[in-house]
């Protein structure tokens, strides 16, 4: 046999006897896309009007004209929202505007009065379209709507007058994204490497034979993650400068209601503080990985499988605002504690959520953080962090040995 | 100190079998085995890293693993696998390790000159460890393990890597330690390097004790010449 074969064969065999190997390899691919598929089934199935997943979209419409164009454009509105799964409220002209100042509406359509007598006498009117820009669905369908008045109207023209309810800064949404993810990644050489490492370096051992408590090593492990975390998010904040400074030149003269590419004082400080959090909770959760994992490979392993899939699903709620989702994706997104970095961001500074959701949003992964800590510091505490060997007593399944094996190999 | 019909079990497998040792105070005591014979989980126990399935475990005085954070204090141990921390330097990893152990200030310094003095390792003090050769390392494991003056120091196989020179040093360190009043407990495979260091064996295998005593008691109970002959006699005669 040649020599690359003899090489390949073997590694191939080791790599076959790691279940740990094969589980990265077989069983996450199909979870992580299983998971996507899940959710982006359940988001598109739900603006599909007569689809298994359908969620209906309330829009608000005020018809202040009476003629026929007036009648003709109600028509429309109401064809064209069945078609894409949307409740139509008819209400007066100063209803919708109340909803439109409460942020209560995603879209409310005003036709005027005199919106019949315009396009008789001139060919061209105008109607009124308010839009919450952070909902992709009723941007769609505030577009479809005037598109298709517009085709009825034939060589007329209708003007719609867009304001934005709320707008729709895609490179917040984009930043917010991407420093969460980086915040969850950055930390994983320091927190892999703390018990893992030691036990790989095979200096655990005596380092636990030392009269200090395992608490007071756990904690000093958790400052060394915390500080190259604090050197991590310090060189991130410059680069956010450095981003910010580059957006703001290059994109200088657009339209306002559609980006915000500088962040504000205030805006910054929700971004680093949601990712802050989020670093303390993936080095949290990493340190309970480095306490269990045998190896700096295998504590890396478990690491990129774990944060994998709650990257795929903060994906999703950076580019939908949440209570567009359905309840069941709803529900997937709040109980994984990833999610709630991304989720600050939006609630505090995209989606003009509460106070309370903010605060939920913090709250929620400082608790995961110390539990998982609490969890840590047990794992620690426990017999196997030296020894190899399962100390607890086996369930007895087939047979009981008549008397206990003695142990021959080290 | 003292295992009192100490049993330790993973799962199905017994490590340590209804093991009863009791050590003097300033004796190097060898504990003998083949691999797997038990020595570095009876180590461990004594360290109060594994807690004994049954029986009791004392040490100077101190109940193991409830007060080990009290006895440990005294405890110094170089285990049979480990290392060094390769980016700090030989002083600054034993710097590191007495300053665990409450030293500080002039006494660490003084304490770190003289265990670098006393495994020859004061010229390249102020390398780092990841250039040391392996027994270079050893030395250091060696010096980390007696940094803070322990009263009961173990040595699980200390000479392991080591050249003529250094295990020579390793065990004129051992008998210097014992004649200052330190206990030191040594496993090893070695049986001439446990006929020449020990005060006292034990012999163990399949985690039960199969003799204890000087090697003269040995020799005479077993009508062996050398702990070598003694050793193959117990452990073949195995069943």
């Amino acid at each position: 046999m040649r020599a690359w074969a003899v090489v390949a064969g073997k590694e191939i065999k080791e790599q076959l006897r790691s279940r740990k190997a094969l589980f990265t390899l077989i069983v996450v691919p199909v979870l992580m896309w299983m998971g996507v598929g899940l959710m982006h089934a359940f988001i598109f199935g739900s603006m599909a009007p007569g689809g298994p997943l359908a969620t209906p979209m309330d829009v608000h419409l005020a018809v202040d004209d009476e003629g026929p164009y007036g009648e003709l454009a109600r028509e429309i509105v109401y064809t064209v929202a069945s078609n894409m799964n949307a409740v139509v409220h008819e209400v007066s002209y100063e209803e919708g505007m109340k909803l439109v100042r409460e942020g209560s509406t995603v879209l409310f359509i005003w036709v005027p009065s005199n919106f019949t007598s315009c396009l008789i006498s001139n060919g061209t009117a105008r109607i009124g379209v308010w839009v919450d820009m952070t909902s992709q669905r009723a941007s769609a369908l505030a577009h479809a709507i005037v598109s298709v008045l517009n085709r009825a109207v034939a060589e007329k023209k209708v003007d719609a007058v867009q304001t934005p309810i709320r707008k729709m800064p895609f490179t917040l949404v984009m930043l917010s994204l991407m420093l969460v993810m980086s915040a969850l990644w950055g930390p994983m050489p320091t927190v892999t490497s703390s018990f893992a490492g030691e036990r790989e370096r095979k200096t655990l051992e005596v380092l636990l034979v030392t009269p200090v408590g395992r608490r007071s090593i756990l904690l000093g492990k958790l400052l060394a993650a915390g500080f190259s975390a604090a050197l991590y998010m310090g060189s991130s904040v410059v680069g956010l400068a450095i981003y910010n400074g580059l957006v703001a030149w290059a994109t200088a003269g657009m339209i306002e209601e559609l980006v915000s590419p500088a962040l504000t004082l205030r805006e910054a400080l929700v971004v680093i503080t949601a990712a802050v959090l989020t670093l303390i909770l993936s080095m949290s959760i990493g340190i309970v990985i480095s306490c269990f994992a045998r190896s700096v490979k295998d504590a890396e392993t478990y690491y990129s499988a774990l944060f994998m899939l709650p990257i795929m699903l903060i994906s999703g709620t950076a580019f939908t605002r949440f209570d567009e989702l359905p309840l069941a994706v709803r529900a997937v997104i709040l109980a994984v504690p990833f999610s709630h970095g991304v989720l600050m961001i939006n609630n505090a500074l995209i989606y003009g959520g509460p106070l309370s959701a903010v605060l939920f949003n913090a709250a929620y992964m400082l608790a995961w953080s110390v539990g998982a800590l609490l969890v840590g510091a047990k794992l620690f505490e426990r017999e196997e962090i030296v020894e190899t060997r399962k100390v607890k007593k086996p369930r007895r399944r087939f047979r009981t040995p008549s008397r206990p094996r003695t142990l021959r190999a080290p | 100190m003292g295992l009192y019909d100490v049993s330790k079990h993973f799962g199905p497998v017994v490590a340590v079998d209804h093991l009863t040792l009791e050590i003097r105070e300033g004796e190097v005591f060898g504990l003998l085995g083949p691999n797997g014979a038990g020595k570095t989980t009876t180590v461990r126990m004594i360290c109060g890293l594994l807690k004994p399935t049954s029986g009791r475990v004392v040490v100077l005085g101190y109940e193991m693993p409830r007060e080990a954070l009290k006895a440990r204090r005294y405890i110094g141990l170089l285990p049979q696998e480990s290392d060094v921390y390769e980016s700090l330097t030989g002083r600054e990893n034993l710097e590191y390790f007495g300053r665990l152990y409450g030293l500080e200030g002039e006494e660490l310094a003084r304490r770190v000159d003289e265990v670098l003095e006393l495994v020859g390792l004061k010229d390249r003090a102020d390398d780092r460890a990841g250039e040391y050769s392996g027994g270079m390392k050893r030395r250091l494991m060696v010096a980390r393990a007696i940094i803070h003056d322990p009263r009961l120091v173990i040595l699980d196989e200390p000479m392991m890597g080591l050249d003529v020179f250094a295990v020579r040093r390793i065990r004129r360190l051992v008998r210097r330690l014992a004649e200052g009043g330190r206990t030191v407990i040594l496993t090893t495979n070695d049986l001439e390097d446990a006929e020449r260091t020990c005060d006292r064996v034990a012999i163990i295998d399949k985690g039960r004790l199969l003799a204890l005593g000087t090697l003269r008691e040995l020799e005479e109970k077993f009508q062996e010449k050398g702990l070598e002959e003694v050793f193959i006699k117990l452990v073949e005669g195995e069943p």
